[in-house]
């Protein structure tokens, strides 16, 4: 299969995150470790949510069906919110068979040095 | 340790268990390993030193600066010889493993360029998480102050300590892997011309030359008061200073997701163990509350982190 733009994913695109994401949960927030970039990615809890529910065999509209049933909001609005999530989690290079952007938005951890002058 | 120091070795540094050499630079013949005024040798983590210098002045203001690192064996395999030469010319040099290196053209420099090559060599060696972060501890409560340089950590963090609080270092933060717990760096406090006002009773003892006290400050944390050194401790809250002239100092709640990712961009060698880096990270967030804070004025951020420790109490 060759990958997508983010631009152009629909709601029958079924997202699987990538091998190199590693994820931690904190307070609802979630971040993502790409280990391949050496990137870090804040996501909020909404976010969070949604990308919890990548299963690698669950469509965005079956994801949006599920979070709309789960917390009362209109289906029409979690489809455009679960898709947009995925949109922007593709530009991150965060979901296989996207095409990511080398530019995206994670933060690149720097190597800290001790203060003062080499030696 | 021999009357006078340990007699110069040019070659110890180089000698191995197994007869081999080790692949270093050769030392100038002139370039001695060792000088003849001993501190006696510490150690630290994973690093074991002995500082010499060839002027008794220089190494007794050495001695109180690392005073507080654990003692250990001269003559154990693994202590790094280092020489502070000051005592002809012009400048300063340090020699590390019978390497040059660095020759200082303000003699009294070589101290603050001491002072950060054996800092960057104990935290390299040590088996702990190191956060660019000062630290402080009050009854069992431990603050770390994580922030890049020039933020205003060393200034903060002697700040605390005058005020009341434990030094556990101006530098780095060390995390336990499995415990979490700090493991207090007692580095000397390295403090910044900027910050000198502030703390008029910290400037270098007054017979070394200018040249000691240009640049930087070195301060034996025991300066500020003997009993400065902080014990293990658990880090309750995370500070992000950052000291701007003039700001209006204030410190606000920092939710735990940004926080980590703030500590990650805060933490040695991150990138080299990535994943376990943010587990620890993570984990320590979660047993703390984070906040930003900003610094205008010092007296007033002091007051702000001791209310904030003080509700523990």
């Amino acid at each position: 299969m060759s990958a997508a733009r983010a631009a152009d994913l629909d709601a029958t695109f079924v997202p699987r995150r990538v091998a190199a994401a590693y994820t931690v949960e904190l307070d609802g927030d979630a971040i993502v470790l790409d280990e391949e970039q050496n990137r870090l990615h804040l996501l909020n809890a909404s976010a969070a949510i949604v990308w919890a529910c990548y299963d690698g065999a669950t469509t965005l509209a079956d994801i949006a069906h599920d979070l709309a049933d789960a917390t009362g909001v209109p289906l029409a609005g979690m489809v455009a919110d679960v898709l947009a999530i995925t949109r922007s989690l593709g530009v991150e290079g965060l979901v296989e068979d996207v095409v990511g952007d080398a530019a995206g938005s994670g933060v690149a951890v720097p190597e800290i040095e001790v203060s003062g002058p080499l030696a | 340790m021999p009357e006078g120091g340990y007699p110069v070795d040019p070659d110890r540094s180089r000698a191995l268990g197994d007869g081999q050499t080790a692949r270093v630079a050769e030392p100038t013949p002139t370039l001695p390993t060792r000088a003849p005024h001993s501190i006696g040798a510490r150690r630290f983590g994973g690093y074991a030193f002995e500082v010499t210098a060839d002027e008794p002045l220089v190494a007794d203001h050495l001695a109180h600066l690392f005073a507080e690192f654990a003692p250990t064996d001269a003559d154990a395999p693994d202590v790094h010889p280092v020489a502070v030469l000051t005592a002809e010319g012009d400048t300063g040099r340090l020699v590390i493993d019978g390497e040059l290196a660095s020759d200082d053209h303000v003699r009294g420099q070589v101290v603050n360029t001491l002072v950060h090559a054996l800092t960057r060599r104990m935290i390299e060696t040590v088996d702990a998480l190191g956060l660019h972060a000062g630290g402080v501890v009050r009854g069992g409560i431990g603050v770390a102050l994580p922030a890049s340089m020039e933020s205003g950590k060393s200034t903060l963090t002697t700040g605390l300590v005058r005020a009341g609080f434990s030094y556990l270092t101006d530098e780095a933060v060390l995390l336990d892997w499995e415990t979490g717990a700090v493991i207090p760096f007692p580095k000397p406090i390295s403090l910044d011309q900027g910050s000198w006002a502030l703390f008029p009773e910290l400037e270098p003892r007054g017979d070394l030359p200018d040249g000691y006290k240009r640049t930087q400050w070195q301060v034996a944390p025991t300066r500020i008061r003997p009993d400065a050194m902080g014990e293990p401790c658990r880090v309750r809250y995370f500070v992000f200073p950052k000291y701007t002239r003039g700001a209006t100092t204030r410190l606000w709640p920092l939710a735990r997701g940004e926080a980590t990712v703030e500590l990650a961009k805060n933490t040695f060698r991150f990138n080299e163990r990535a994943r376990r880096s943010l587990d620890a990270l993570a984990a320590a967030a979660r047993a703390a509350e984070c906040f930003r804070l900003d610094v205008g004025d010092l007296d007033t951020a002091v007051a702000l982190v001791s209310d904030l420790v003080g509700r523990d109490s």
